[in-house]
């Protein structure tokens, strides 16, 4: 992996992505995010921080959305 | 569902590359970004992270699955001095909305920005030996 250079794994995209690209097309269905409803949603994005390998000294933060 | 190669377009590659050279260039750190698979989380992260040899300790590495939809960031032993813990939380704080719709692009192009906002160095106040 080279340093400094954006990094798009195209070989680990064997397979169709789970989450479906399509939803901000125009004409598709309104994601459920673009109308505000995140907020009352049960799947709220669950942000880690302090996530640090105290061991090898990094850090860093995790987020689930 | 449109396959891997569709996901990002070239020009979208292009994008992403351009602002991580700028973010590189402002604060002096080594970004690298993954769009992809992490089949163990936090782990494959960090696995990659250290992937990157013997620059890993000045790399921050911004790793994104949107299968899993997860979000990644690691900080190296030397780049967490300019960009620590809270910093990458705010990264990712403000990613989650453009991930959410999907927009990757959008959703790195913030997160690196956010990146580089916080770990700009401080100005050096002396940068000469002292004479003998």
């Amino acid at each position: 992996m080279k340093p400094g250079t954006a990094w798009v794994g195209a070989p680990l995209w064997v397979g169709a992505p789970a989450v479906d690209v399509n939803q901000t097309a125009i004409g598709e269905s309104i994601p459920q995010a673009a109308i505000g409803a995140q907020t009352v949603r049960d799947d709220a994005p669950l942000l880690t921080s302090n996530v640090s390998s105290a061991a090898e000294g990094r850090g860093g933060a995790s987020a689930q959305w | 569902m449109p396959s891997g190669d569709e996901v990002l377009s070239s020009q979208d590659v292009g994008y992403v590359e351009a602002v991580v050279a700028r973010e590189q260039q402002r604060c002096g750190v080594d970004f690298s970004v993954y769009l992809g698979d992490l089949p163990d989380g936090r782990e494959s992260a960090l696995g990659l992270h250290s992937a990157l040899g013997a620059n890993a300790e000045n790399a921050v590495l911004m790793a994104i699955d949107p299968g899993r939809r997860i979000t990644e960031i690691v900080t190296g032993e030397r780049s967490r001095v300019w960009v620590d813990d809270r910093a990458c939380a705010l990264a990712t704080l403000s990613m989650l909305s453009s991930l959410q719709l999907g927009d990757w692009v959008g959703a790195i192009d913030r997160g690196l920005t956010t990146l580089g906002d916080q770990a700009r160095h401080p100005a050096s106040l002396h940068v000469g030996l002292p004479q003998d």
